[in-house]
C-alpha cells in the first residue's frame, strides 16, 4: 500500500492506545498520596483551607466527572490550566517543548556521529586495535552517570576556560544553540555506546553474509561494497534502536535539564510531579506518547525505504 | 553513502566552530557611568540565581517564600518590618493614631505616592487592597480576618476598624497581603494577568516572567524615594541544580547565589572573588514526635530524644556552622525569644536513664519520616540515626518523596518526622497558633496539648502592654521547652553567596529582600 495509506492506518491505529494512555495516567496521579492543593498552600496551610481551596479547584467533585470534564477539554485542544502556575497549560509547554526538542535534534545528532563513525570502524576492523579501544569506550561511556559527566564537562569547557555558558538555555538563538551543546553531548554518549555496539556488531554479521564473498568475486570495489551492501543492511537494526532510544532521550533529559538549567519539558515534568500538577503532568504523558507513537510510525517507513524487501501493510 | 557522511561531518565542523569561537560568556553589564564625579561605576543589572521559580505573584492568592521573599521589591504597606525584622516602622503611613479602645486605627497616609505606572494612589485602591486581602481564601486571610471595616475619608487619610484589640495588628499592617495595589489595573487585566505580577508603589515592577526561566525587575521611575533604587534591573534566573548554580557564580554567569548548599559555602567563600554569608534569619528546623503513639506519651521519653540529639554536632556537619544551637521553638532573630533556656545537651547516658524510667529499659525503635530530596533534612536523618544509637534508639529512615510524606504526617500516620519553620511577620502570635493550637496543624503535627498555653496565646495576642506581653511568652516557650512535644534542634541562616564586587544586599530574617541600594560595582 502506498506510504500514504499506511501513515493514515496507523494514526487511526492509535486512537484506542491514546484513549488508554489517557485514562492510564488521571487515574494513576490521582491514586498516589499527595495533592496539588496541600502542596500549593505548602506548611502552614491549616486543614480549613485546604479544604475551601480544593472546593475552589473543582477537585471535590467525583473522579469520574472530573475525568469526563477533562476529555471534553481535550477534544477541543483545551489542556486546561496548570494548577500550579494558573496560566494555560498549552502557554506553558510550548516554549519549553522547544527547547527539548532542539535538546533532542542534537543529542541524535551526536549520537549518530559518533557512534556511526566509531561503530562502522569498530566493526571493519573487528578484534584489533581500534575495535579493542572503541570497545572499551564504549563500556566506559554506558557506567558513567550523566549528572556527573555533565558536571565535569562544565567545570571543564565552561568555568575552568568559558567556551559554553555554565548551563541555562540563553536569550538569542546563536546563544541557545551554544547553550545545548554540552548537555546534548552528555546525553548522546550513552546512545552513542549502545548504537555503535549495535553498528560494530551489525558490519560483523552483515559482512560474515554470502553476498558479500559473491560481490567481491564479481569485482566490485571495496567502497561500493561497504556503500550498497554492508551499510544498509547494519543499518536496519541501528535505527530500532535509534528510534528507541529518542523515546527514552525525552524521558531521560529530565536529568540533563535539571544539571544545565535548562527549561525544558523534562524538568516541567518532575516539578509538576512534585507539586502535583495535574493539568500539566496529563499534558505533557499525552503529547510524550504521541511522540513515542510518531517516532515509531516514522521508523517503520523508514524500514521500507533501506530494505526492499519491507512492504508497508 | 560517503559523500553523505563527508557532508554531514563539515556541517557539524562549521557548526562546532562558529559556536566554540563566539566570544565567551559575559553577564549582561554593560557599563552605565553614575552621575557624579568621583562615584564608582555601577552595573546596570544583577543577576540574582535560586532554586525554584514563583508560581504566583498575587500577595493574595499565592503561597510560598518564592513568591513572598520578593513581595518587598514591589509592593509597599501602611508599616513594614525594619531590616532586622525586630520592629515595625512607617512606610506609606506617616504617622497613625489608635483610638482609647484599641479598634480604630487612623493613619495618615505619605502625600504624592504614584504607582509604577504613574498613576496615583488613591484612598479607593487601599480600600480594595485590604478588603481583598480579607476576603480571599488564603493561608494569609488571618492578617486581615480581624479588620470589620476600611474606609478612606479622603486620599491621605485610611481609617481601618478591628474587631478587637490586638497586639499584633501593627505586625498584620506590615504583612505582604496588606500592601497598596492598583486596583484599575486588577479591573483592566484580570486575575490570571494579574498573578504575573501586581502593580505597587516599591522600588522595582515585575517587567518579564519566563516560567521556569526567570523573573525580570525593572527600576520603578516613580519610585518615592530620590535616587532610589540605585541598580536599573534584577534578575532572578532559576537553577535547580545547587552545583550548577554554585559554578554558575563561580564563572561570573549570575552575580548573587542564594541556598548555597552549606556544605559549599566554606569552600565558595575561599575563592578571591566570592564571599559566601549566612545572613540571619528566622529559620528553625525541629525534630517532631508524634504524641498519640504510645512511646512518646510520657514527657521523659521525649526528653530522653533532646539529651541523645547532639545539636552542636549537627550545626557543625549541616550547616557547616552557619547557624545556631536552638533551644526556644522561637527563633532567636524574632520577637520576644526566651534567652533563658539552656540548651539540654549531649548526654546518651542521660539519655538511657530516662528512657529506662519511662519504662524503655533496653532502647526503643523508632521509625524517622524524611522528606526525600530536601538535602538538610537527609542528612538530620542520617546524623540522627547514629546519634540516636548512642542512647539506645534503634532508627529505621523512611524516606519519602515530599508531596507523600507531607501528606502521611498531615494524616498524623509518622512516628517521628523533621519539619521547620519561618517567620512571615515578626509578631510571635503568628507561630504561636501553630505550636498551640491543635485546630491549625495539630501542635506541629505533635498532637500534644496544654490548656494553659491555649489560655496564654490567646491573651498573648490580645494583651497590649508590651511587659505584659513579654511574660506571656516567655512562659510559653518555657512550657513547651519543659514538655518537649517536639525538639527544635537549630536555628539555620540563609546561605547566600556574592560576588565580592556586590554592595548594599539587604535580606530581613523574614526573607524578605530589600534592594534599594544593591549595587554592583564594575570598576
Amino acid at each position: 500500500m502506498s506510504t500514504l495509506n499506511y501513515v493514515i492506518k496507523r494514526i487511526l491505529q492509535i486512537i484506542p492506545v491514546m484513549i488508554i494512555v489517557t485514562v492510564l495516567i488521571f487515574f494513576m496521579i490521582r491514586l498516589i498520596p499527595g495533592d496539588p492543593v496541600t502542596v500549593l498552600l505548602g506548611d502552614k496551610a491549616t486543614p480549613e483551607m485546604v479544604k475551601l481551596l480544593t472546593i475552589k479547584m473543582g477537585l471535590d467533585k467525583p473522579i469520574y466527572i472530573q475525568y469526563l470534564l477533562f476529555m471534553k477539554g481535550l477534544l477541543t485542544f483545551d489542556l486546561g490550566n496548570s494548577l500550579h502556575y494558573k496560566i494555560p497549560v498549552s502557554e506553558l509547554i510550548s516554549k519549553r517543548f522547544v527547547i527539548t526538542i532542539v535538546l533532542t535534534f542534537f543529542t541524535v545528532i551526536f549520537s549518530v556521529i559518533i557512534s556511526f563513525f566509531t561503530g562502522y570502524t569498530a566493526g571493519l576492523k573487528k578484534d584489533k586495535l581500534p575495535d579493542q579501544i572503541i570497545r572499551m569506550g564504549a563500556l566506559v561511556a554506558l557506567s558513567m552517570p550523566q549528572f556527573w559527566v555533565g558536571l565535569i564537562l562544565l567545570i571543564a569547557f565552561a568555568v575552568k576556560i568559558s567556551i559554553f555558558p555554565v548551563g541555562g538555555w540563553g536569550s538569542t538563538w546563536p546563544e541557545h544553540i551554544r547553550a545545548v551543546i554540552l548537555p546534548a553531548f552528555t546525553q548522546s554518549l550513552m546512545t552513542a555506546a549502545l548504537l555503535a555496539r549495535n553498528l560494530r556488531n551489525g558490519v560483523v554479521d552483515t559482512l560474515k553474509m554470502d553476498f558479500v564473498d559473491f560481490a567481491r568475486s564479481k569485482g566490485l570495489d571495496d567502497s561500493s561494497i561497504k556503500r550498497d551492501h554492508i551499510i544498509r543492511n547494519a543499518l536496519i537494526s541501528y535505527i530500532t534502536l535509534l528510534s528507541m532510544r529518542m523515546a527514552y532521550m525525552l524521558g531521560g533529559s529530565i536529568i540533563i535539564e535539571t544539571v544545565f538549567a535548562l527549561p525544558g519539558i523534562g524538568a516541567l515534568m518532575i516539578e509538576s510531579i512534585y507539586s502535583r500538577d495535574y493539568a500539566v503532568i496529563q499534558a505533557v504523558v499525552i503529547i510524550f506518547a504521541a511522540i513515542v507513537i510518531t517516532v515509531n510510525i516514522l521508523t517503520d517507513i523508514a524500514y521500507s525505504f533501506l530494505d526492499p524487501r519491507v512492504t508497508l501493510e | 553513502m560517503k559523500k553523505v557522511l563527508g557532508y554531514l561531518l563539515i556541517v557539524a565542523l562549521v557548526v562546532g566552530l562558529s559556536v566554540g569561537c563566539s566570544p565567551s560568556t559575559t553577564p549582561e553589564t554593560p557599563p552605565e557611568t553614575d552621575a557624579g564625579s568621583g562615584e564608582r561605576q555601577i552595573a546596570k543589572q544583577i543577576v540574582i540565581g535560586r532554586i525554584q521559580d514563583s508560581d504566583d505573584l498575587d500577595p493574595v492568592t499565592q503561597d510560598g517564600n518564592v513568591n513572598i521573599w520578593m513581595f518587598n521589591l514591589v509592593l509597599e504597606g501602611l508599616l513594614k518590618t525594619n531590616d532586622e525584622g525586630t520592629a515595625m516602622e512607617p512606610q506609606l503611613a506617616e504617622s497613625w493614631k489608635v483610638s482609647d479602645d484599641g479598634m480604630t486605627y487612623t493613619f495618615k497616609l505619605r502625600p504624592g505616592i504614584k504607582f509604577s505606572d504613574g498613576t496615583a494612589v488613591t484612598g479607593e485602591d487601599w480600600v480594595w487592597s485590604l478588603k481583598r486581602a480579607a476576603a480571599e481564601d488564603s493561608t494569609w486571610r488571618f492578617a486581615a480576618a480581624d479588620i470589620v471595616d476600611v474606609t478612606a475619608p479622603d486620599d491621605l487619610t485610611l481609617v481601618v476598624t478591628i474587631t478587637e484589640p490586638l497586639a499584633s495588628m501593627e505586625a498584620n499592617f506590615a504583612m505582604f497581603n496588606m500592601t497598596v495595589q492598583s486596583k484599575a489595573y486588577y479591573d483592566k487585566v484580570g486575575q490570571e494577568v494579574y498573578s504575573a505580577g501586581p502593580i505597587g508603589t516599591g522600588p522595582y515592577v515585575f517587567s518579564e516572567w519566563k516560567r521556569g526561566e526567570y523573573i525580570n525587575l525593572v527600576k520603578n521611575a516613580y519610585y518615592h524615594e530620590e535616587g532610589l533604587p540605585k541598580t536599573e534591573e534584577i534578575k532572578f534566573v532559576v537553577i535547580p541544580d545547587d552545583n550548577t548554580r554554585a559554578l554558575q557564580l563561580e564563572a561570573g554567569q549570575i552575580d548573587i547565589a542564594t541556598f548555597v548548599p552549606f556544605t559549599k559555602m566554606t569552600e565558595l567563600d575561599a575563592k578571591d572573588n566570592i564571599v559566601a554569608s549566612g545572613i540571619p534569619s528566622t529559620e528553625s528546623r525541629y525534630i517532631v514526635l508524634n504524641n498519640n503513639n504510645p512511646k512518646f506519651a510520657n514527657q521523659k521519653a521525649r526528653l530522653a530524644f533532646q539529651y541523645a540529639t547532639d545539636k552542636k554536632q549537627m550545626v557543625d556537619f549541616i550547616l557547616s556552622g552557619y547557624g545556631e544551637v536552638a533551644t526556644s521553638y522561637a527563633p532567636k532573630s524574632g520577637m520576644f525569644f526566651n534567652s533563658e533556656l539552656k540548651d539540654y545537651g549531649f548526654d546518651p547516658e542521660k539519655a538511657k536513664a530516662l528512657l529506662a524510667e519511662a519504662g524503655y529499659p533496653d532502647g526503643m525503635d523508632v521509625e524517622l519520616l524524611v522528606r526525600a530530596g530536601n538535602v538538610v533534612y537527609e542528612q538530620m536523618a542520617v546524623i540522627l540515626k547514629e546519634q540516636w544509637a548512642k542512647s539506645g534508639i534503634n532508627v529505621s529512615i523512611l524516606s519519602l518523596e515530599s508531596a507523600t510524606a507531607v501528606q502521611m504526617y498531615r494524616d498524623m500516620k509518622h512516628e517521628i518526622t523533621l519539619s521547620g519553620w519561618t517567620n512571615d511577620m515578626s509578631d510571635p502570635s503568628q507561630q504561636a497558633v501553630y505550636v498551640f493550637d491543635i485546630k491549625a496543624s495539630h501542635n506541629y503535627y505533635t498532637d500534644w496539648e496544654s490548656e494553659r498555653a491555649v489560655e496564654l496565646m490567646n491573651a498573648g495576642v490580645r494583651e497590649l502592654d508590651p511587659i505584659k506581653r513579654e511574660a506571656i511568652y516567655m512562659e510559653l516557650q518555657q512550657i513547651h521547652f519543659d514538655e518537649v512535644p517536639m525538639i527544635p534542634v537549630f536555628y539555620s541562616s540563609y546561605p547566600v553567596a556574592m560576588s565580592t564586587s556586590i554592595e548594599g544586599f539587604v535580606q530581613t530574617p523574614l526573607g524578605n529582600y530589600r534592594f534599594e541600594n544593591l549595587v554592583k560595582y564594575i570598576d
